[in-house]
């Protein structure tokens, strides 16, 4: 395939890509809708992104795929199959390696309206599971793993992008979302097996709406109970908060405030649960 | 929408640098290619700091903003910790031996000077006698530093040529730093002698550091005896910016008295000489009248040299460059080793299928990638 | 309460404690380290062999943290 263009308008950030690999091009496609421009207007995009084809020879018996932000390679290159995979940690290198003006959260959020809350879990808590669940149950998805945070404010900016869903999640999400838009699967990556699923067009158009968040919840994923909620103590929120957070190391002060901020201006629970329709009621009634 | 970026020249690329008002008005094409390359040449936080300093950044584009803002708040951060980190660095240090001097950007930083301002530095390069290495490797070690990894070629070339650790990182703060022994690989049979730079260095803000005028010969030597040229091209600032500071009639007596009694004046002359006509300013007299090239070995020398310290970010053409780096790039090469073992080095690092069958399996990351 | 802690934010330690007494948390603006301690304000006095109360004058808490190697001596 020839070299294809286009623009990924993501707010707040835009990256153009270019990429000579068929698959990339038919999963964007399907997982971003609107939000490719093939004739953008956008002249100044944020970053530029190559994905492609390792080389002509490679291409022949052991095909592969590199990722490029610029002259950068952040990746060895990986087999072809996932690629896709490949296209979305490199946005999220890409972001999480240049962006400081936002306090960024290893975490999920996702809104009613305008108050949101974080969802920070470490993998195996089952936390994309509980995100893809909410933004198809009314829930508007900001983010599925980076929450962009203002400095010392509760305002959380949207980075909508596909969720990530892995292993067992998989075949949760598709009885669930018959519907869903659906990548394909990249299998045996070192998370497992991965597919991407494109969050409901609510989410992306409002996707240029920042939210307040109103509350940080740790959920834990646990098939013997039914749905056991735990109020946390600050401190406690706080130093959990802390290791998830992707670069407040590099704004000092400012991210340490701004976390100290949040987790008094919130409210803090962890919750243990095997039942998803008694969180999200939990949320709406109680938290929200 | 064309996947073809706007190209910008090498002299664009100055001006912009030395006066960032001159951006104000230029296209989207324009600021797209710029930030790229100056990201690509480690310029871009210096550029941000002058527009900063000249409160120019609500004149760009949001965009640039953006990315401006980003290059100053990384910057600031590791000024921010440098003091910390060398104050750990220097007790471990100091347990083996009182011989501790600070070098390149670290030093820049801790002792104030204008050319750090808006500079990131990746390592910390520190300076210990060769007897006193392993000890403190040792002393480092029991404090969470570990060798950084790289792969068994690399590692070997430290060790076992240039006499040198491998770079250690910190586990728990990530932070990097490269200790010399010499100032250029020994190996190069080119060894300063270490003394003749120790007795001009100057305390400041609790630290050792050279004093500008050896500051200078260092960053020229380093420019020239560089292995890769491949972002050669902001050193050009680093030279142009202590000159600016420091350049008066005792500060290049002393750098001349120090490059000829090290053996090293060649190098002054050719890193001032290349800063000055790519940077456009003034050399004194003293310096530019005493050529120790014949004019033919000079013009050979620029020939090879303009090119391939001009930036090297594709989207900045300049002619006949390919050529030009190869030879700059062996030059460099040259300066550091004997002629056996710079060909095996050359064959590793240019013929890898060659040197596979040739000399044995070695496994190469991609370049400039940290896994 | 040592508002007055507030006055290192420049130079030393940012300081927060949170409103629900579960603990306190520092931040080493110099070293870039977080330290969280469950403890009540009370028990932290304590911890740190602090007599008087926290007064005006911050200095005695400033040598309790110099003391338990919070911050260095010259960086503030």
């Amino acid at each position: 395939m020839a070299l294809s263009s286009f623009v990924l308008n993501t707010h707040p950030f835009s990256f153009r890509v270019s990429t000579d690999i068929e698959q990339i091009v038919e999963s964007v496609k399907l997982l971003y809708g609107d939000a490719v421009e093939w004739d953008s207007r956008i002249s100044l995009p944020s970053y530029e992104i190559k994905i492609k084809h390792a080389s002509l020879a490679r291409k022949l018996f052991k095909p592969q795929s590199r990722f490029f932000c610029d002259q950068r390679e952040p990746f060895l290159p990986m087999p072809i199959d996932k690629c896709l995979a490949m296209f979305e940690w490199g946005l999220n290198w890409v972001v999480s390696s240049h962006e400081f003006r936002h306090v960024i959260l290893h975490s999920a959020v996702l809104a009613k309206g305008d108050k949101a809350v974080l969802f920070p879990a470490p993998p195996g808590s089952g936390k994309s599971t509980l995100t893809s669940w909410l933004s198809h149950n009314g829930w508007r998805l900001l983010s599925d793993e980076m929450a962009l945070m203002t400095p010392n404010t509760t305002q959380v900016t949207p980075f909508v992008r596909p969720i990530c869903l892995k292993n067992n999640a998989i075949a949760l999400a598709k009885e669930w979302f018959p519907d869903g838009r659906f990548s394909h699967i990249s299998p045996n990556t070192h998370k497992g097996d991965v597919i991407h699923l494109s969050p409901p067009q609510m989410s992306w158009h409002e996707r240029f709406n920042t939210a307040e968040v109103v509350a940080i919840v740790y959920p834990q994923y646990s098939t013997s109970t039914f749905c056991d909620i735990y109020e946390l103590a600050k401190a406690e929120a706080f130093s959990t908060l802390t290791t998830n957070a992707f670069n407040y190391g590099v704004l000092g002060g400012t991210g340490f405030t701004t976390l100290t901020n949040l987790v008094e201006k919130c409210q803090t629970f962890e919750v243990k649960y095997n039942n998803l329709e008694e969180l999200q009621s939990f949320l709406e009634n109680d938290v929200l | 929408m064309s996947s073809n970026s706007l190209p910008i020249t090498e002299e664009a690329i100055v001006r912009a640098l030395q006066d960032p008002k001159s951006c104000i008005g230029k296209s989207d094409a324009w600021w797209f290619s710029f930030i790229k390359i100056l990201r690509f040449e480690r310029l871009l936080s210096l550029f941000a700091f002058r527009c900063e300093e000249l409160d120019l950044l609500v004149s760009f584009p949001l965009v640039v903003q953006g990315h401006l803002k980003n290059a100053l708040i990384m910057a600031q951060r590791q000024a921010g910790h440098l003091k910390y980190e060398v104050s750990l660095l220097s007790d471990s240090i100091k347990t083996v031996t009182p011989q501790c001097l600070y070098l390149k950007g670290a030093a820049y930083c801790l002792a104030n000077m204008t050319v750090s301002k808006g500079r990131l530095f990746s390592d910390i390069d520190v300076l210990v006698p060769k007897e006193c290495l392993d000890k403190i490797e040792k002393s480092l070690l029991f404090k969470g530093w570990l060798s950084k990894p790289i792969n068994d070629y690399d590692e070997r070339y430290y060790r076992v040529w240039a006499h040198e650790i491998p770079p250690l990182v910190q586990s728990r703060r990530g932070t990097v730093v490269d200790i010399h022994h010499n100032l250029v690989p020994p190996i190069s049979g080119k060894a300063p002698d270490i003394e003749a730079f120790l007795s001009q260095t100057m305390h400041v803000n609790g630290v050792t550091v050279l004093k500008p005028h050896a500051m200078l010969l260092h960053s020229c030597i380093h420019l020239i005896f560089n292995e890769t040229f491949k972002q050669a091209h902001r050193d050009l600032y680093d030279i142009s910016s202590i000159i600016k500071d420091y350049g008066n009639s005792t500060f290049w007596d002393e750098a001349i008295r120090l490059a000829k009694e090290t053996g090293f004046y060649k190098e002054l002359f050719l890193g001032c000489r290349y800063s000055s006509k790519k940077l456009g300013y003034e050399l004194p007299p003293k310096l530019i009248s005493d050529v120790p090239y014949t004019s033919a070995k000079l013009m050979l020398l620029d020939l090879v040299m303009l090119k391939a310290l001009s930036p090297h970010h594709p989207l900045c053409k300049v002619p006949g460059r390919g050529v030009a780096n190869f030879l700059a790039w062996a030059r460099g090469h040259w300066c550091k080793m004997p002629l056996m073992l710079l060909i095996y080095h050359l064959s590793i690092k240019s013929g890898r299928v060659l040197a596979q069958s040739i000399l044995g399996k070695h496994i190469f990351d991609a370049e400039g990638t940290p896994k | 309460m040592p508002k007055k802690l507030g006055k290192y934010i420049e130079e030393g330690v940012i300081y927060h404690a949170f409103s629900d007494q579960s603990g306190v948390t520092f931040y080493s603006t110099v070293s870039n380290e977080v330290f969280v301690a469950a403890v009540s304000e009370n028990n932290l006095q304590a911890a740190f062999h602090l007599k008087n109360e926290m007064t005006v004058d911050v200095s005695n808490i400033v040598s309790a943290l110099v003391k338990q190697g919070f911050i260095k001596t010259e960086w503030h």
